[in-house]
């Protein structure tokens, strides 16, 4: 028995050295390789004709930003179509949406009333794209406000026919609000400006994102829509397009705000609801992807470990507990305490969603400065990530033996939609 | 290449080749204090470690284990903050998370003592020789992990070597006086802190502290890359 618990230490070891130097290497490729750029930045050509899905739940607070946003951004609104999805909702945002598809004709509205009606976004997403017109499905939670150019840098990748989906970069609006939402920018600059571009240079598997994002409606269509079962579809899409040969594409100019969680409450229902829906994919992809062939090694490689990146802050919970118990066995003596070392200085620079080199490669590309500052908080978010995360894992197993319902619950809002600042675009 | 060849490699060396002499300092240093303030007797003895490299010295001084009732109190005080970290402002909860995780652990270390106190595998003089030995591989890892963050992303200049410096003297000094204040913890207060103290307030502050040297450094860089006299310091 305690051999085993040694083995599962050291294993636990290699795992989080694997992932110290794979983004060692991402972190490297961004800062000094030569970087692939957006496909709006090589050539300017017709644009597709695209529906923007907002699938929307009881948005009344924010939803009037993102139709404004919406409307200022830089699109022929003849190939522009903009479906908006109240979900249930219970508060104003039936009527707001009403509102505005009133006043502007691209806007058309689906309400989902029907109690019998199973709610969440992967089956609003699929009812919102039978009754699209568009060929290019591009999908906005509602507390996002697009960049004026944002559509048209999304919409141009289609003109690759090799390319399913394309995901924008997130940054956070109110990422000074307090501490958390520092925090998480710098996650944020860490995933989005060198993860995900790192990937997407090497070529590897950038991850669709579920919003920000766009992609190729006949692709999910075919394959019977998005699964309502999954909380995680934007996961699902990613390797699903991926093991059939379809190019995902990230275009780090393609920039988006969101409103962050402001409470660590409503943070760590968010993550445990990703940690969720993310290991619910890992189950079901996890052995197709290592035996896939339409995948080169390396793309392989990076796809498992991305496939196992919710899981492995539970693994890392369990190896903790596994130290106490060879402690309190008397065998750390025989580990001559160098271990824990490799293992703690591995975990504290994988840490969160983002080690913190990769963080600070991220910071000084977008300028950061004394945002900085609370890099070091990361050490102590880590435990509140491991918890959650972990409280995750568990909802999958169990979801996955029982094969029961998930319910889709959104994140807390925390911005207000200010009538004074919202304007109509003439 | 040249900061790593020039500073982090012989800094590397400097920790694997000399620690013989670096511990028998450090032991040294350390049992004259602790010689001073705990008035006991106060030896330094060593363990065989990298073969070929020498061995490493460590403070050996006599301990004690805690009653029933020290043990049965702190157990009690654990499953109080246990409880009461649970309700205590949302706005702290990850550093709330992370003290409950140090209170389970001391939790464990009280129930030991109170169900199996003969049974508890270390003394103050096994935890001092695994606090040498694993104090070596953390000043060893933070030369490792500092030299290529600070390689990697800090531009050439004054920034990468002075936060390099500087995270490795930390680092140095700060398992230096935490060995002397941790003996005399065990000492003064007996074992049963001891699993708390390797787990939650070991290794941790080594490398909380070389994040955040890294960070104000990151951010010093950052400030001078956007001034007129840091612009094209760093072709991206």
């Amino acid at each position: 028995m305690v051999a085993i618990m040694k083995l599962y230490f050291i294993i636990m070891i290699i795992v989080m050295l694997v992932y110290m130097v794979r983004h060692i290497i991402f972190t490297y490729n961004r800062l000094y390789s030569q970087q692939r750029l957006s496909y709006r930045d090589i050539y300017d050509s017709d644009l597709p004709k695209i529906t923007v899905l907002l699938p929307m739940h009881n948005e009344g607070r924010v939803i009037t930003m993102l139709f404004d946003a919406l409307l200022k951004c830089d699109y022929d609104w003849d190939k522009l179509e903009i479906i908006a999805i109240d979900d249930h909702s219970v508060d104003a945002t039936g009527q707001i949406i009403d509102q505005y598809s009133s006043k502007y004709p691209i806007i058309r509205t689906l309400h989902r009333t029907d109690p019998d009606q199973r709610r969440g976004k992967p089956v609003a997403l699929n009812e919102g794209m039978v009754m699209s017109t568009g060929e290019i499905m591009i999908v906005f939670d509602a507390d996002y406000r697009p960049s004026k150019n944002l559509l048209k840098k999304l919409a141009t990748a289609f003109n690759d026919p090799q390319v399913g989906a394309v995901m924008g970069r997130v940054i956070p609006l109110n990422a000074s609000k307090n501490t958390l939402t520092n925090l998480l920018n710098l996650e944020r600059t860490g995933g989005y400006q060198v993860d995900q571009q790192a990937r997407y240079n090497m070529r590897l598997l950038p991850q669709y994102g579920g919003t920000v994002g766009a992609f190729r409606k006949s692709l999910i269509l075919h394959g019977g829509g998005f699964d309502e079962h999954i909380l995680a579809e934007d996961t699902e899409l990613t390797y699903r397009f991926a093991l059939d040969g379809w190019h995902i594409v990230y275009d780090n100019s393609a920039e988006c705000y969101e409103e962050a969680p402001e409470s660590w409450d409503a943070r760590g229902k968010q993550v445990r609801r990703w940690s969720r829906g993310h290991n619910e994919v890992m189950f079901r992809y996890l052995g197709k992807t290592l035996t896939v062939n339409r995948l080169s090694f390396f793309q392989r490689i990076d796809a498992v470990l991305l496939l196992l990146v919710y899981i492995v802050p539970f693994l890392l919970g369990l190896a903790f507990l596994d130290c106490i118990a060879l402690f309190f066995l008397g065998e750390m003596d025989i580990l001559t305490g160098w271990w824990i070392v490799l293992f703690v200085g591995a975990f504290n620079a994988w840490g969160n969603f983002a080690p913190f080199y990769e963080i600070a490669a991220g910071a000084l590309l977008d300028g950061m400065k004394d945002e900085l500052l609370v890099l070091p908080a990361m050490c102590f978010s880590f435990y509140f990530y491991m918890w959650h995360i972990s409280l995750g894992f568990f909802d999958a197993v169990v979801d996955t033996i029982t094969q029961r319902h998930v319910e889709w619950v959104k994140t807390d809002r925390f911005f207000e939609s200010d009538p004074d600042e919202t304007e109509n675009p003439t | 290449m040249l900061f790593l060849g020039i500073f982090v490699l012989p800094t590397l060396c400097l920790f694997l080749f000399f620690y013989p002499t670096i511990t028998i300092s450090l032991s040294s240093w350390g049992a004259a204090i602790l010689r001073a303030t705990t008035k006991t007797v106060v030896n330094i003895e060593s363990v065989r470690f990298i073969p070929g490299l020498g061995e490493a010295s460590f403070i050996s001084i006599e301990g004690t284990t805690p009653t029933f009732t020290h043990s049965l109190v702190n157990a009690i005080i654990s499953v109080f903050f246990i409880l009461l970290s649970t309700q205590i402002n949302r706005n702290n909860r990850p550093l709330m998370i992370y003290l409950s995780m140090g209170l389970f652990v001391h939790l464990v270390s009280s129930l030991f003592f109170l169900v199996i106190p003969d049974l508890f595998p270390y003394t103050i003089q096994d935890y001092s020789r695994l606090y040498i030995l694993q104090q070596i591989g953390t000043w060893m890892t933070i030369t490792v992990i500092s030299g290529l963050a600070t390689n990697l992303v800090l531009p050439t200049g004054g920034y990468k070597y002075a936060a390099f410096i500087v995270t490795v003297l930390f680092s140095f000094i700060f398992g230096c006086v935490r060995y002397v204040i941790y003996l005399y913890l065990l000492y003064r207060f007996t074992v049963l802190y001891m699993a708390a103290l390797y787990f939650i307030f070991g290794v941790l502050y080594d490398f909380l502290g070389m994040i955040a040297i890294y960070a104000i450094f990151v951010r010093g860089a950052s400030y001078r890359m956007s001034s007129n006299a840091g612009k094209g310091e760093w072709q991206w």
